[in-house]
């Protein structure tokens, strides 16, 4: 049990708690039948189970507290937001009052400060609620940190506070566990390869989003983290760089299909944005199959809506402008209905791979 | 020795990124400055949000989003296949548009003169156009600091142009378009907002008025500048003409 992670201890209780659900049921229903003193072994086994991964990882073993987790998230996250907003505000409503010297002393502490509440809330709590909330805060803090330093010296504009913003968010990410860190670590370091590698061509770093195919690579290279690192401590953390790095991805190819102008490919413009047409379709249709394979749904889910939004477009791209608008809509509707069937089969057919 | 871990790391993070920063700053104002120079509220415009807040000053240029005027004679299609562009479609040519439009913007320096021969051909032009364009406005109010070329590099730009009291060099991005007879070059994302330190901001916030007059012509504020090796500026001494 020491070596499971507070995301596989909280998939097990799961399990149990659905599996104590299941024989209860088919008891009743005359399917099993089991003696009492299986039915007590059972039973003190989910309940030592359940009872220890609770001590250990303060773990959710009910429906209730399941709820109540997912209300504890959601007041964490629009905590955290709301305390980084008070605290941009607070420093632009007092900083004109400040000499250079206390300027610059408030910034390089406040994210020190808020580094060392959240390290405290995270020894004191170990469901990590108060911890995720203090690390929005400590990470706006490092952000006012170098912006407001840059405003005071009127620095150049550089896109490199990006990966000190970036690598200081994957430290508390990986420190503490936390997920909106790792977010905000990929987001970030996400724009600076695409400034980076824009910077190297020779042009300015803030048209870092006028190249999509910059992000095409970006994404690629962070959807494959999890397939060269393994996370045994954080094994929520793969799904993020999934969902992160396909999310990229798939931006970058709408971009280039709505506008094929920005790409770096010489064609015509309808040319470029009809490869991507093909490339978006062939890609997510890839990514649905791999995500089947390794039993990844968000990624099947996410890049069958990236195949329909591309088809979609396909479709208004080939129609709109010689069928009647409601002869389009018709026929975009039962494409509707016929992608539904599929991946209705496809359920099934899941069900079956799993079962 | 105990190893590091996030916690470590996180902190080192901060005290390094703080003390690069704090090196940059210094190594901007130590050795000998780029240029040093006067401007007037017709080229620092002053803004803060509040009472408390920050006080600012806005650089404005002669063809900036709130000075109106036209520099693209000094922007030559030499200057821009210096800097990386592709110039090889002739301004006229079939889909020139969609050539030029898709090239990206390239990082330059870019030179500024001040009150120079380009500013006097400006004031001419404004003094012959037509008085319905409400330009005659420009010729008391609008900025004399006027974009006069761009370069890929500093000292090739110093070299070029050698006034360091009259001409600032910032760093800047330029794109290109197909004009009706030639390729022409704009400038952007010039670094315009310039701190005020501490010690003037509260002769700034005591101003009566933060915008001259239409019939004023001396200046509300004079601010010495001074920019360093890395183009990054600071503002040496404030002087309030109509206060004294």
């Amino acid at each position: 049990m020491a070596e499971l992670s507070r995301h596989q201890a909280q998939q097990e209780a799961d399990r149990l708690n659905a599996f104590r659900q299941q024989w209860q049921q088919l008891e009743a229903e005359g399917i099993l039948s089991l003696t009492e003193d299986q039915r007590l072994t059972l039973n003190n086994y989910i309940d030592t189970r359940l009872d220890a991964y609770r001590r250990q990882f303060d773990i959710d073993t009910t429906a209730g507290e399941r709820q109540l987790s997912w209300g504890l998230r959601i007041a964490s996250t629009l905590g955290g937001l709301s305390l980084c907003i008070a605290l941009v505000l607070l420093f632009q409503y007092y900083w004109g009052s400040l000499s250079t010297a206390a300027q610059v002393g408030i910034v390089l502490l406040a994210p020190l400060a808020a580094l060392a509440a959240t390290d405290y809330a995270a020894r004191k709590e170990r469901t990590l609620y108060f911890a995720a909330l203090l690390s929005m805060v400590t990470i706006a803090s490092f952000v006012l940190n170098l912006a407001v330093l840059g405003e005071t010296f009127n620095f150049v504009s550089s896109h490199n506070a990006l990966i000190a913003w970036s690598a200081f968010s994957f430290a508390l990410a990986y420190h503490y566990g936390l997920r909106i860190p790792l977010i905000a670590a990929i987001v970030t370091l996400l724009a600076w390869l695409s400034a980076e590698l824009t910077l190297l061509r020779g042009h300015h770093w803030l048209t870092l989003t006028e190249r999509p195919e910059h992000f095409l690579i970006a994404g690629a290279s962070v959807f494959a983290v999890p397939l060269l690192l393994q996370h045994r401590r954080h094994t929520d953390f793969p799904i993020v760089y999934r969902m992160a790095g396909m999310f990229t991805v798939y931006l970058g190819l709408l971009a280039l299909i709505a506008s094929g102008h920005w790409s770096y490919l010489p064609w015509q413009q309808k040319s470029i944005e009809l490869f991507y047409e093909i490339t978006g379709l062939t890609l997510s249709a890839a990514a649905i199959w791999l995500g089947i394979r390794q039993s990844w749904m968000s990624v099947v889910y996410a890049s069958a809506g990236f195949f329909t939004i591309c088809l979609y477009i396909r479709l208004f791209r080939w129609w709109w402008d010689w069928l009647p608008n409601y002869v389009m809509f018709a026929v975009v509707g039962l494409i509707a209905i016929a992608i539904m069937y599929l991946l209705k089969r496809l359920r099934g057919f899941l069900t079956e791979a799993t079962a | 020795m105990k190893r590091l871990n996030g916690l470590h790391i996180a902190v080192l993070i901060v005290l390094v990124a703080n003390a690069v920063a704090l090196r940059h700053a210094s190594a901007n104002r130590s050795g000998s400055p780029d240029a040093e120079i006067e401007l007037t509220d017709r080229e620092l415009v002053y803004y803060s949000n509040g009472s408390h807040e920050p006080v600012f000053l806005r650089l404005e240029y002669s063809g900036s989003y709130y000075s109106p005027g036209d520099y693209s004679r000094y922007i030559t299609e030499a200057d821009l296949r210096a800097v990386g562009f592709d110039l090889s479609r002739p301004a006229n040519a079939h889909n020139a548009y969609n050539h030029y439009r898709r090239q990206q913007a390239r990082s330059v320096i870019a030179a500024f003169e001040y009150e120079g021969a380009s500013w006097k051909q400006q004031e001419e032009a404004i003094r012959n156009s037509d008085p319905k364009f409400g330009q005659k406005r420009l010729l008391t109010h609008g900025s004399r600091l006027v974009p006069i070329g761009i370069g890929p590099d500093l000292a090739t730009m110093r070299q070029r142009f050698p006034d360091r009291s009259k001409i600032i060099l910032l760093p800047a991005s330029v794109r290109v378009r197909a004009g009706s007879t030639k390729v022409e070059g704009w400038i952007s994302d010039v670094p315009a907002v310039i701190h005020v330190p501490h010690e003037f901001q509260q002769q700034f916030r005591d101003l009566p008025t933060k915008v001259r007059a239409d019939n004023q012509t001396e200046p509300l504020y004079k601010v010495r500048l001074r920019f360093g090796a890395n183009l990054e500026p600071w503002i040496l001494s404030v002087e309030f003409p109509a206060a004294q």
